[in-house]
């Protein structure tokens, strides 16, 4: 009984613990995410209360007379042989006649009982559950159950948008900067130009990301950039210089003066041959000359440096000496004579650097001109051959201005990209609004043609109009009445002064606009004296019609005369104004068109570097002589 | 040798019961045919001294087998039948007065029909709720009080109340109290066909069975006796306890069904009649003592009246014998 007891539980702990079991690993199947030490943990748990249980029901008291009501069973005695034990367990004096006839009776049965087939082994109730339970296990533990990894969330963007236009501004930067040769660094640079404009032309790059990669490529691009270049342009002066005394090595000077170093390189070049080829032609006396002036412009520099930091150092001296002098208490004068020194020895410091800087860009120079002035009294043959090589030197030096050069402008451009993204991201979207509409303004497209400036990709195109609606109520184009009569066929062009000057014909339509719309009309024509005349708008717009609009009635009979006159070639073209708007109706096409820019734009240049123009606006003045650039 | 002379006469005493027992089902059965429960049950309240409550529809020969088992018993035998204008001291008995031999005049106690060994309340329910209270006082105490005066009545005292359970118009169905108080609640089924048969048989044919008496009143009192004697192991007595205790909807040994149906449970009388009548099924079947088996058996009439179902378990047709037999099946015997 005992055994069977102690296995009943085992396969009831079983069927339970596989129950679990089977959560957790169903669970651990369809959760990716669900820890494998809980499996484990679970198992062992199982196995514990199964061995805790069978150990429980083993040890386990059965019930007193279990043995001998399972045999009453059996037998069908009908409680004898339990009820004789329990009064055989009371003492004799207690027991009736009654108990004793019951124990006398329950003992002459006990000759036939069969304790086996009372208490048979059986099996366990749940062992079925159990088998079945395990199989289900073993199944669930082979099943293989597809997961969905789910993927990270990709994040989202608010992606930097900027106008195709401007886009393509950039890529033709980069196209024109990839043209000629270019240094590794400058080269590695311009790639990332290019792959930033594609990205930000691909809206992959929001503000963050569009500013970390422009700042990247900037340090990538002063990385390489140790040269001063106006350093260097000084120091190639002072080589010139004292390379001007010969009269050998004169032009070559020259040309290096005017940092022109394709002809300084031609004419050391040039010197190189005559010393090679025809030294019978030179006198004693130019060579010693010529030694003289390139020994000078070899050693120039190093003696400029000596004695900058020989400077450097009397004056660091001088401050140590003052410092501990004034430890004890100096005046106001003195401290202040203190801290001008301290300014003047960093201001050294400074120059020293940048000087060592340069002298380390020309110090091959300097080697070859120094080896060339020993070799010129000894052999002029060697002497050619640094000469030589002093040409690639400067060959070299101005390949690398070049780069700096090119670098400068590739900087410029990462400046405007920046300032553009600047710009939209500041003042909200009132301030977007105004700059589309300048950049439409500036590429030609009049308020007439409103309608074609909206991308099918814009969104904010709508909200765009409406601003300028209202903006036209601040009178700050007074454009609302003429944009209305151009979209009635009235055409305009820019005359003297920036005048606008009414077109007659060009287009179908009224060929006038409405007189007037209100207060915006009015004044906007104050603030654009020169505007058109038919624009009568003013203070008083918006009322009545000019009763002469339509003008005369044709008088059919009137009879026509056909007039054929020969047209002057005057040789000068069509004027500024015509090439102008002839070329914004093409896009800003046409070999007149990019002379005219160009002039224009070089003046602006001017006018910008004479600061005739506030600096808030140069962005601007910049911009929108970029969108009106001239176009293959 | 002294514990074998008591051995042997434990056992002489019980085969004795037997004997007598076998003798008196006899006799009754020459009259009663089939309802061998019923008659059982009759013989063993008697043999507890308690009563009996007989339940059934007219005709199935409750007030025959009364008036046999007296006849068999040579007891005196008295029946009372209930109306509604029926007074205790028409059950009681009454005071007169009368003429003394002196020609005085004195008080004198005319006793009622409740004086008597067996008496038959036949349809006790159509009497008022007083009347009933005055027999079921003397079937409790065995005695009368009337004008101060303390009338023992003799023993054995065996009461059978027999009621209709269909007629329930006019008639005033015992308080609970007082069912506790009957022994058993006994159900006189239907007879079968063959039961039928015979009944029809005997009861057309020319001669009806004579009855003889087999018993003597103090061989009664001597069965009496001896059913206390019988012994219970302690696990049969621990069984009737769990029974009883799972008759009670508040117990945790309570089954489902007394749970939901059941408003009271049986009260420790119940157990003592379950107890009891146990003792006299074992000596019915020969035995020395009560088993759980016989337990099993007669807890039916035993608990039947004195388990109380709830509104719910009447309003679904819950019969409390469905009740006991769920608590017998989910009562586990051995838990010495």
């Amino acid at each position: 009984m005992r055994v069977t007891s102690a296995l009943d539980g085992l396969v009831s702990t079983l069927a339970v613990s596989l129950v679990a079991v089977a959560l957790v690993l169903t669970l651990a199947k369809v959760w990716p995410g669900f820890p494998r030490q809980g499996v484990r943990d679970v198992v062992a748990g199982a196995l514990l209360a199964i061995v805790a249980q069978t150990i429980r029901r083993s040890l386990r008291r059965l019930p007193k007379f279990a043995g001998a009501l399972a045999l009453d069973v059996y037998h069908g005695f009908s409680d004898r042989l339990t009820s004789a034990l329990s009064f055989a367990g009371l003492p004799a004096s207690q027991r009736t006649p009654l108990m004793d006839a019951a124990i006398d009776d329950a003992c002459q049965r006990t000759d036939h009982l069969s304790p086996r087939k009372a208490a048979p082994f059986s099996w366990p109730r749940d062992l079925a559950a159990a088998i079945g339970l395990g199989a289900g296990v073993a199944f669930l533990a082979l099943l293989q159950v597809r997961q969905t990894v789910p993927l990270s969330q990709v994040k989202t963007i608010q992606p930097v948008v900027l106008s195709a236009d401007d886009i393509d501004l950039f890529r033709e930067v980069g196209k024109k900067l990839a043209e000629t040769d270019k240094t590794p660094e400058v080269l590695a640079a311009l790639q990332a130009y290019n792959q930033l404009v594609e990205d930000l032309a691909q809206k992959r790059l929001d503000r963050t990301e569009a500013f970390r990669r422009m700042h990247e490529i900037e340090a990538r691009l002063m990385e390489g950039r140790a040269l001063d270049a106006k350093e260097l342009e000084e120091q190639l002066k002072r080589r010139a210089a004292a390379l001007k005394k010969s009269e050998l090595s004169r032009p070559a000077a020259e040309a290096l003066e005017k940092q022109d170093f394709a002809k300084a390189e031609r004419e050391l070049r040039e010197l190189a041959k005559k010393l090679r080829e025809k030294p019978d032609t030179l006198a004693k006396a130019q060579l010693e000359r010529l030694r003289d002036a390139m020994k000078k412009a070899a050693e120039g520099q190093k003696e400029r440096l000596a004695a900058l930091e020989q400077r450097r150092e009397e004056l660091r001296q001088q401050l140590l000496m003052q410092k501990k002098e004034g430890d004890g208490g100096i005046s106001e004068e003195e401290r202040s004579l203190f801290q001008k020194k301290e300014r003047e020895l960093e201001r050294l410091d400074r120059e020293l650097e940048s000087e060592q800087r340069a002298s380390r860009k020309l110090d091959r120079l300097d080697r070859d001109l120094e080896k060339a002035a020993e070799d010129l009294m000894r052999e002029l043959g060697l002497s050619a051959d640094d000469l030589d090589q002093g040409a690639e030197d400067i060959n070299r030096i101005a390949q690398e201005k070049m780069s700096d050069e090119e670098r400068e402008e590739l900087r410029q451009r990462l400046e405007d990209l920046r300032e553009q993204l600047r710009q939209e991201g500041q003042g909200g979207a009132q301030r977007m609004a105004r700059l589309r509409r300048f950049i439409r303004q500036a590429r030609g497209e009049g308020q007439g043609k409103r309608q074609q400036s909206c991308p099918p990709d814009d969104p904010n195109c709508k909200q765009d109009e409406q601003q300028q609606d209202g903006e036209g109520d601040e009178g700050q184009q007074g454009q609302k009445g003429q944009g209305k009569g151009d979209d009635e066929g009235q055409t305009f062009t820019i005359g003297p002064g920036g005048q606008r000057i009414l077109v007659m014909g060009r287009r179908p339509g009224q060929g006038q606009g409405q007189p007037g719309e209100g207060k915006g009309q009015g004044q906007g024509q104050g603030q654009e004296p020169g505007g058109s005349g038919q624009d009568k708008g003013g203070q008083s717009a918006g009322h009545g019609h000019d009763p002469n609009v339509a003008g005369r009635p044709t008088n059919p009979k009137m009879g026509t005369l056909d007039v054929q006159a020969a047209g002057i070639d005057t040789g000068q073209g069509a004027s500024r104004s015509e090439v102008i708007l002839g070329a914004s109706d093409r896009g800003f096409k046409g070999g007149a068109y990019k002379k005219v820019y160009t002039e224009y734009r070089t003046s602006a240049e001017e006018q910008m570097h004479r600061d005739q123009i506030p600096p808030g606006a140069n962005d601007h003045v910049r911009r929108y002589f970029d969108l009106i650039r001239p176009r293959e | 040798m002294a514990e074998g002379g008591a051995m042997t006469r434990g056992k002489a005493d019980v085969e004795q019961f037997q004997a007598q027992i076998g003798r008196l089902r006899e006799e009754i059965g020459k009259v009663i045919v089939g309802n061998r429960e019923v008659v059982d049950g009759a013989l063993t309240c008697m043999l507890a001294g308690s009563h009996a409550l007989l339940e059934g529809v007219p005709g199935l020969g409750k007030t025959v087998l009364v008036k046999t088992m007296a006849e068999a018993l040579a007891l005196k035998f008295s029946r009372v039948q209930f109306t509604p204008d029926l007074m205790p001291a028409d059950i009681i008995g009454t005071t007169v007065i009368d003429e003394d031999a002196k020609g005085g005049k004195v008080f004198e106690f005319r006793k009622g029909p409740i004086f008597a060994n067996i008496v038959l309340a036949d349809e006790i329910n159509r009497a008022t709720p007083k009347t009933q209270s005055a027999l079921l006082e003397a079937m409790q105490e065995h005695r009368v009080t009337v004008a101060k005066t303390t009338y023992a009545i003799e023993e054995p005292f065996f009461v059978l109340a027999t009621q209709n359970p269909l007629e329930m118009e006019g008639t005033y169905p015992l308080p609970e109290a007082q069912l506790d108080r009957f022994f058993f609640k006994l159900n006189v089924t239907f007879p079968s066909r063959d039961e039928l048969h015979m009944i029809l048989d005997r009861t057309t044919a020319g001669q009806d069975p004579v009855v003889e008496p087999v018993l003597s009143r103090d061989e009664v009192i001597g069965m009496q006796r001896l059913v206390r004697e019988v012994p219970v192991a302690r696990h049969v007595q621990d069984f009737v306890i769990r029974v009883l205790e799972a008759t009670h909807p508040e117990s945790k040994e309570a089954p489902e069904l007394t749970q939901r149906f059941v408003r009271f449970g049986a009260s420790p009388r119940g157990a003592q009649s379950v107890l009891l009548a146990a003792k006299i099924r074992a000596l019915f079947e020969g035995r020395f003592a009560a088993s759980i088996d016989d337990v099993r058996k007669v807890c039916f009439p035993a608990l039947r009246h004195r388990v109380l179902l709830n509104f719910e378990g009447e309003a679904e047709g819950v019969k409390t014998d469905q009740v006991i037999e769920e608590i017998l099946s989910k009562t586990p015997e051995a838990k010495v």
